[in-house]
């Protein structure tokens, strides 16, 4: 965390709205991505960033300061994503994290981001798991191992996903190409 | 190093669209009055019992009373009602109880308490004196740091320019405390930090202070915040 941002943090833990409104604006736009990744449309990605940094904000002094706050934002964000997309779909919370997390990624689409380019398109269709991390790394800048921390996977497995969403997304373009041509 | 299908895929980040103006404006304002209501909301979020917040608030006066710090009151000049904005305090901490007078009308001056014991009012002790009672209450493993904020520069002397977290080791172990018992300790540490002087106070219940008492004292002060103006 910066130094400036770590001051912002104090501010905020000792009751600046103002030193909290500024960290809003600096990470509001990629917490909002994290919520569009998952969820797919801007509409519910609104609802549900909003919801995640009221969240966050107004449970500020558990987070710890030693560490980066956006990856602590983004997680946040991504849970509470998650939750909406078990709500929608009815799937019970509680279940055994990786298979849950299978369960939610058969039944999540992004059809905004699918009519956004060819690359964007093949992004869109990965699913859920892939996705997420593909965003989270290559649009979003995160390293791996913020990656891990966010969807709390093993930094090998993040590691794992990239590449079997590059694979996926190769060969979606390749065979695309082979349909255009 | 990337991959030509990677730097594919990293040109393509445009394709992930942020959120619109109108939805930013809407969450901010939203986010704004959802937020916990400023220096209330710090205090409420750290479930401090009434009668302690209303004894920390009269702190001030009472160092007047007992001869200490007159002539550092400092003002808040007109036209920079931001810099009351804030509160000293310190982050929540398991085992540590915390009161801060947030920014008080003048002459007091912004105070913040920890104790690492029950920091509540004895009978006599109410609202407007120091925290004696507490501190001469002090035994064993039990410590009490009293922080007072000054504008900096508003002190004849000017204190020494340090930065947070301050140090334990920069204070100087004094020769008792009008009021205090013997047994107790002082340390003072005085420090310039930013815009304001701090003067930092701390009491041991054992004379000298043991490395452990010392060690958990520095771990609470590394947890002090301060306004920033």
């Amino acid at each position: 965390m910066t130094s400036n941002e770590s001051r912002l943090v104090r501010r905020s833990l000792a009751g600046s709205g103002d030193a909290a409104a500024a960290l809003f604006r600096r990470h509001w736009p990629d917490v909002w991505r994290v919520a569009y990744t998952v969820l797919g449309d801007r509409a519910s990605a609104d609802d549900i960033a909003q919801e995640a940094m009221i969240r966050a904000f107004t449970n500020l002094d558990s987070f710890d300061t030693r560490q980066r706050l956006a990856p602590w934002l983004k997680r946040i964000a991504f849970n509470r994503a998650i939750d909406e997309v078990r709500r929608r779909h009815d799937i019970p919370a509680g279940g055994a994290g990786e298979l849950e997390f299978e369960a939610i990624a058969q039944v999540t689409e992004a059809p905004e981001l699918e009519a956004a380019g060819e690359v964007g398109s093949a992004v869109a269709r990965l699913t859920l798991e892939q996705r997420t991390i593909i965003v989270l790394h290559y649009w979003l800048d995160c390293s791996r191992e913020e990656i891990a921390e966010i969807l709390d996977i093993p930094v090998g497995t993040v590691a794992s996903r990239l590449g079997r969403g590059l694979a996926q997304i190769r060969s979606q373009l390749e065979e695309e190409h082979v349909n255009t041509t | 190093m990337s991959t030509p299908l990677e730097a594919q895929v990293r040109a393509a980040r445009n394709a992930l669209p942020g959120p619109s103006p109108d939805a930013t404006s809407v969450a901010e304002a939203r986010f704004r009055a959802a937020l916990p209501g400023g220096r209330e909301g710090l205090l409420r979020r750290r479930s401090i019992p009434p009668r302690a917040f209303y004894l920390a608030a009269g702190i001030a006066i009472a160092l007047v009373a007992l001869g200490f710090g007159v002539g550092r009151w400092f003002g808040v000049p007109a036209g920079q009602a931001s810099a009351a904005e804030y509160a000293p305090g310190f982050s929540p901490a398991e085992g540590w109880n915390t009161v801060s007078t947030g920014i008080p009308a003048l002459p007091q001056a912004p105070t913040a308490i920890a104790s690492n014991v029950p920091l509540d009012s004895q009978p006599g002790e109410g609202v407007g004196t120091f925290p004696g009672d507490t501190i001469n209450g002090l035994s064993g493993d039990g410590v009490v740091i009293v922080v007072t904020l000054y504008n900096r520069g508003g002190n004849d002397s000017g204190f020494p320019p340090r930065s947070l977290p301050l140090q334990l080791s920069d204070a100087t172990l004094q020769n008792g405390f009008e009021g205090v018992s013997p047994s107790i300790a002082d340390e003072r540490l005085e420090a310039g930090v930013g815009n304001w002087d701090l003067d930092v106070m701390t009491f041991f219940g054992t004379n000298p202070p043991t490395q452990a008492q010392l060690a958990a004292a520095q771990e609470e002060l590394n947890r002090l915040v301060i306004p920033s103006s």
